[in-house]
């Protein structure tokens, strides 16, 4: 079985996130493996070691090779090798664009599945996946707790409201996972080591004119500087203080 | 009378020749089997500092310095070993029918060796006395579970002790007494013997003399196998003792000038990552196997054992031992067994060591416990990817945002907003605030503290600022050594382009990385614990500190004291009403978070840090003062966990800010 | 003004509530058409509140399937020149959504706390940072739940569908539920954590897991109580336990040591509740209430 994964570079979430008139300064960025695609390159690779077959990791993003390293230990845990197509003026919120890109690519390969994290930990959207299947005109199924292959059979479980929902498809198709989906391997460093020696190719695409929504402001949630103690006249008050700042001012519930 | 004549028409040194021919030939036999396991070991050139060395193994082997820590025991030992070096010559004398003593005579020293002799076996049957009452009468808590070998063993030595005198009184009796004044306690017994008639005493002479020399033999027989292969074992151990400062690791691969080869320039496919196998092992580790007296000082102090764990840092020294007795054929032949090191230490017991060195320090004959563990640690981590998973996240959190709990590292300075710091500017010291003191809340107030009080004596330092990272010793004592060496080379990188000379750092896990470890990776400073500096500055009434007036006891951390090697500084720099507990100094008890044990799950009625709480308590204190981050954090929690909350753990800079005078 | 689709849900019997919100938002949008897809819906699907209601009422429709999902609701939007189509955030809402943008090939806007005329507003970074847009030409865009009032329940112009369905390989075998208040830790968008302060086991059952499954939020706890053997050690958030990072983590009776903060720093947004004024989980809060824990938390648990 041949598989591609796609994997996102994503900010690091502990980056320092400052917004500089209305825009996102994304300048000092360490970029990193989106966790989520982690679990789909377990699962690749998972299923390599059972079926036989290829992993090819593809991954777009600017000229900037500051990436290289962290994207080179997903070889470690096993894949075997690495496509990063490289585009000028990338970025990360533009999800039909880069699933274009994406798929275009994966047309070039000759894949059984497509897996990839449910989302990237930096815009969240949760739509390249989808999209890249669409494009490709497979079967998707997004959310993935668990995955099984049998036979030209993909069984997996994607999370409901409320519950898990069993698919069934044949392949070829397009699996988004979910955090948790399987334990990432700790590769050995003699893995980390051998996995310079598997080939990482770059591979220059256009830039797309695409009909992504764009981002006309970004702003920070109100600054809470060092936290806000909430002052009551007795427990009540307190409380509907409290509610009524995590609902309009932290918008959390 | 003698022994010396004709059994069954046959002379007695036939029987002798027969007895000493299987007697010598299964010792050398046996001792030449273990010589070639230990030699399967790899190379660790220790045949240096020779001057040194012989120094050494005259106060530690011949001295047994060490071995007398233990009051009654250790003077026992002391007694049969010194005894039996006097007395040794005593069987070359037996066993040439008395032609040795004959010998010595024409050279005028039969006399004084013969009391030489005879006061060996005294002393070596007075330590055997003592030695037995200790087993038999005293039985410490230790004692009460190992086997009757001991006993037996004891008995059997004190065998060859009375017979020898039977024998030398049997040379004073006969058709005509003559006493020997030269061997009192012979004469002691000839004088108890005198009354026997002469063919029972001839008897009792003869079997006294073969019983002598059945035992000596067996003895020699029994060296190899058991415990008592110490005798041999310790003398090369305390000879080529480890000479690196205590504590230290060594790098993946050295280059000829001892520095490690830098991470690019591994040589991957001819390096073996940690231990797992036998012959992984150097030869002085190997060596340690057969060094072991089963003393069970390490068990003694280990903070794993004694909390309940599965590590008994004396079995380890065991299981290398009995592993290569078990293995030895087949490790001979060059092939694997199926069991490994790794099985027979057991993973629970590998990852429950602190590397607090309390095992190595207690030890009187230099074995190294610690780093058999931290090497297999390593073949763990590094080969097999098979450890405790809480230590994935240490691990990329470390290279993620080079600290311990993943924060991000652009936040690393923000415990010093405010106070006005050098940040990343050249200055006469490096404030090296480390992971804890720049994330966690409660330690950030030690940093501030410290800072406060430099400032206050006019110290010109700087800190690094997002540039500084974690030493990388957590990583390192959990068997991360790559990931270690890649943080250390950066993080010497950064200080030498500040042109670091000294260092000052409130972590004794920095102070021990960056002042003894760091050399090998191109990085030479001088290194303080803040103690240290800020106890000076109070020395010379740059700072002026009234005594604490709570009562305090100090808790030394492990690196600080024992490995560390300062125990003093802490103490005069909190001054006032120190009350010390139970094992301090370099004898204090870990408390539980080293070795990258805080990073990893504990089980709640296994608490390390519990123990010393305790003992932290019981000293009637109000208040533990602490040196380390980790430190700080196991005692609170252990206080918490005793209910006794009201009690408070301090820094010793926070101790001293609080009572800064005017 | 434009041509809107509301793409609505029912659970069977009854159209989701997430389905009127979003019915809600469309109508400030301008001509709302809904459409309802599934199997025997029709009673549940005429409930959104919409003018005009387009069923596809089929067999082969009962279970989610983004295949033919995707090619009824582009054969629609085709049809009826609509240039907005929202959905709700849901597990089938996220995954429709994308795929039609991708059909449609127009912009997509997931997971939005605001939409309307004047733009969508949608989270990044967990929320850290918020995302203006205002799209031009066709978009799609989920609406997280709760981030509007619903609209009644009304029944508008039923018609049926009766185009093309595209052909697909995907097939539900199972449905498990595992009900709403079990919700997995580390994927909660909100955590209520407990921790010592709650002084006994049988309080951290009585009152955290309440609180936690009314708010629809997963419960946690500090390692000093699953040391205590009061949770199982699979609740423990923190350095030697579970790594959370949700939108709202609410630390009740946790002094919060930095082995527990390690697994929680990340975070939207974090509110503590501890009688300590001085409990470092004070300093990491962007709320904090100092109190009686005993007091605060049934008065808490009402609001829900």
């Amino acid at each position: 079985m041949n598989i591609a994964v796609l994997i996102k570079m994503v900010p690091d979430t502990e980056s320092k996130l400052e917004v500089n008139d209305g825009a996102l300064n994304d300048q000092n960025f360490k970029y990193m493996v989106n966790p989520y695609d982690e679990f789909a390159v377990e699962q690749a690779v998972q299923f390599k070691e059972a079926e036989g077959g290829k992993v090819t990791l593809l991954s777009l993003f600017s000229e900037d090779n500051s990436i290289d390293t962290d994207l080179r230990k997903m070889l470690a845990i096993g894949a075997d090798e690495i496509v990063v197509l490289r585009q000028e003026g990338y970025r990360g919120d533009k999800p039909l664009a880069n699933a274009k890109a994406l798929s275009d690519a994966i047309k070039e390969l000759d894949v059984d599945l497509v897996l990839c994290g449910i989302q990237g930990i930096d815009y969240y959207q949760a739509a390249t996946g989808t999209m890249v299947a669409q494009m490709l005109g497979m079967p998707n199924i997004s959310g993935v707790t668990s995955l099984e292959y049998n036979s030209g059979t993909l069984k997996a479980k994607r999370q409901i409201e409320g519950g898990l929902q069993t698919v069934e498809t044949s392949t070829p198709a397009v699996i988004t996972c979910q955090k948790d989906m399987n334990k990432v391997r700790f590769p050995a460093l003699k893995d980390i080591m051998m996995s310079k020696r598997k080939p990482f190719e770059n591979k220059n695409v256009d830039s797309i004119d695409s009909n992504d929504a764009v981002t006309s402001k970004s702003s920070l949630p109100p600054a809470r500087d060092g936290g806000e103690m909430i002052d009551g006249e007795n427990a009540e008050d307190k409380v509907n203080k409290l509610i009524e700042k995590l609902k309009m001012e932290a918008k959390v519930i | 009378m003698t022994p010396f004549h004709d059994y069954f028409g046959i002379s007695w040194y036939v029987f002798l020749l027969i007895w000493s021919a299987i007697a010598i030939g299964a010792h050398v036999y046996q001792v030449g089997f273990i010589v070639k396991l230990i030699r399967l070991g790899k190379d660790d050139d220790r045949f240096n500092s020779w001057n040194q060395r012989m120094k050494e193994f005259l106060t530690d082997w011949l001295g047994q310095r060490k071995v007398v820590e233990d009051k009654v025991a250790g003077y026992a030992h002391a007694l049969i070993f010194w005894g039996f070096l006097m007395l040794v010559s005593d069987v070359i004398d037996l066993g040439t029918g008395g032609l040795f003593a004959e010998f010595l005579g024409m050279i005028y020293l039969e006399n004084i060796w013969n009391l030489i002799v005879d006061i060996g076996y005294l002393m070596a049957g007075v330590g055997l006395l003592v030695a037995l009452y200790r087993r038999l009468v005293i039985r410490p808590e230790k004692l009460k579970d190992s086997s009757i070998e001991g006993v037996m063993i004891l008995f059997a030595i004190l065998g060859i002790v009375i017979t020898a005198f039977i024998v030398e009184a049997g040379y004073m009796l006969g058709e005509e007494s003559h006493y020997n004044y030269w061997e009192p306690i012979g004469v002691l017994f000839a004088k108890l013997m005198q009354d026997i008639d002469t063919s029972t005493l001839q008897t009792i002479v003869d079997v006294s003399y073969w019983l002598h020399m059945i035992l000596i033999g067996g003895f020699l027989i029994e060296i190899p196998q058991t415990k008592h292969s110490h005798l041999i074992g310790t003398i090369p151990n305390v000879m080529f003792q480890d000479h690196e400062k205590m504590g230290t690791m060594l790098p993946l691969q050295v280059d000829d000038d001892d520095l490690a080869v830098k991470t690019d320039d591994l040589d991957f496919d001819n390096l073996t990552l940690g231990v797992n196998k036998f012959e992984d092992f150097t030869w002085r580790q190997l060596s340690d196997g057969w060094a072991c007296t089963a003393c069970a000082r390490c068990q003694d102090v280990c903070p794993a054992y004694n909390s309940g764990k599965e590590l008994n840092p004396m079995q380890i020294i065991m299981d290398v031992k009995n592993y290569g007795k078990e293995h030895g054929n087949l490790l001979l032949a060059g092939e694997a067994p199926d069991e490994t090191i790794v099985d027979r230490f057991s993973p629970e017991a590998i990852w429950a060591c602190t590397t607090c060195y309390a095992c190595v320090n207690a030890c009187p004959v230099h074995i190294e416990h610690v780093p058999k563990l931290t090497d297999t640690r390593r073949h763990l981590v590094m080969e097999a990817s098979d450890f405790p998973e809480e230590l994935q996240n240490l691990f990329n959190n470390l290279e993620r945002n080079s600290n311990p709990w993943g924060l991000g590292a652009h936040t690393r300075a923000d415990w010093a907003e405010g106070l006005d710091l050098k940040i990343g500017e050249p200055a006469e010291y490096l404030f090296y605030v480390g992971c804890a003191g720049s994330f966690d809340e409660r330690n950030k107030n030690v940093s501030r503290a410290t800072a406060k009080l430099l400032k206050e004596a006019g110290v010109d330092f700087s800190i690094m600022g997002e540039m500084e990272m974690c030493n990388g010793d957590p990583a390192r004592r959990a068997g991360n050594e790559f990931m270690f060496q890649m943080m250390a080379e950066m993080n010497v990188d950064n200080m030498n382009s500040l042109g670091t000379l000294k260092v000052i750092t409130a972590c004794p896990h920095c102070f021990h990385t960056i002042g003894k470890e760091y050399e090998k990776y191109g990085g030479k400073y001088e290194v303080y614990h803040h103690s240290q500096i800020l106890n000076e500055l109070k020395q010379k009434e740059k700072l002026k500190i009234k005594d604490y007036g709570d009562k305090v006891t100090f808790h030394d951390p492990c690196y600080l004291g024992r490995i560390g090697g300062e125990t003093e500084a802490p103490r005069e720099a909190i001054g006032g009403d120190l009350i010390e507990m139970e094992r301090s100094r370099e004898k204090s008890f870990c408390c539980g978070g080293g070795g990258a044990r805080i990073w990893m799950e504990e089980d709640a009625d296994k608490r390390v840090n519990e123990i010393r709480a305790k003992e932290a308590v019981n000293t009637g204190a109000d208040c533990v003062a602490v040196g380390c981050p980790f430190c700080m954090t196991m005692m609170s929690d252990g206080l918490k966990t005793l209910g006794e909350e009201q009690k408070t753990v301090k820094d010793i800079s926070e101790i001293m800010l609080e009572n800064l005078e005017g | 003004m434009s041509n809107v689709l509301v793409i609505g849900e029912t659970d069977g019997s009854e159209i989701k509530n997430i389905s009127q919100q979003v019915a809600a938002v469309a109508a400030g949008m301008g001509e709302v058409t809904g459409l309802v897809m599934g199997s025997g819906i029709s009673e549940a699907g005429m409930k959104l509140s919409v003018g005009k209601i387009i069923m596809a009422d089929d067999t082969s429709l009962e279970n989610y399937d983004p295949v033919k999902y995707t090619s009824i609701a582009s054969n629609i939007v085709k049809e009826h020149n609509i240039e907005t189509i929202l959905l709700g955030a849901t597990s089938m809402g996220k995954d429709l959504g994308p795929r039609l943008a991708a059909e449609l090939n127009c912009g997509y806007l997931g997971d939005c706390l605001e939409a309307g005329s004047e733009g969508f507003v949608r989270p990044n970074f967990a929320g850290k940072v918020l995302a203006k847009s205002n799209p031009t030409g066709t978009i799609v865009a989920t609406i997280r739940n709760n981030a509007y009032p619903a609209g009644e329940a009304w029944s508008g112009s039923v018609e049926n569908y009766s185009g093309e369905m595209a052909e697909s390989t995907l097939n539900t075998t199972d449905i498990e539920n595992v009900g709403s208040g079990t919700v997995e830790l580390t994927e909660a968008a909100i955590v209520v954590s407990g921790g010592r302060g709650l002084e006994n086991a049988e309080n951290y059952d009585s009152m955290i897991r309440p609180l936690a499954e009314s708010m629809g939020a997963a419960a946690g706890a500090s390692r000093a109580i699953v040391d205590a053997g009061w949770v199982p050690h699979s609740h423990q958030v923190g350095q030697t336990g579970k790594t959370v990072a949700p939108e709202l983590y609410l630390a009740i009776g946790i002094s919060g040591a930095i082995q527990h903060l390690g697994g929680m720093s990340g975070s939207k947004c974090i509110a503590a509740i501890n009688k300590d004024p001085d409990a470092p989980i004070f300093k990491v809060a962007d709320y904090g209430i100092v109190g009686d824990l005993f007091e605060i938390l049934p008065i808490l648990k009402s609001k829900f």
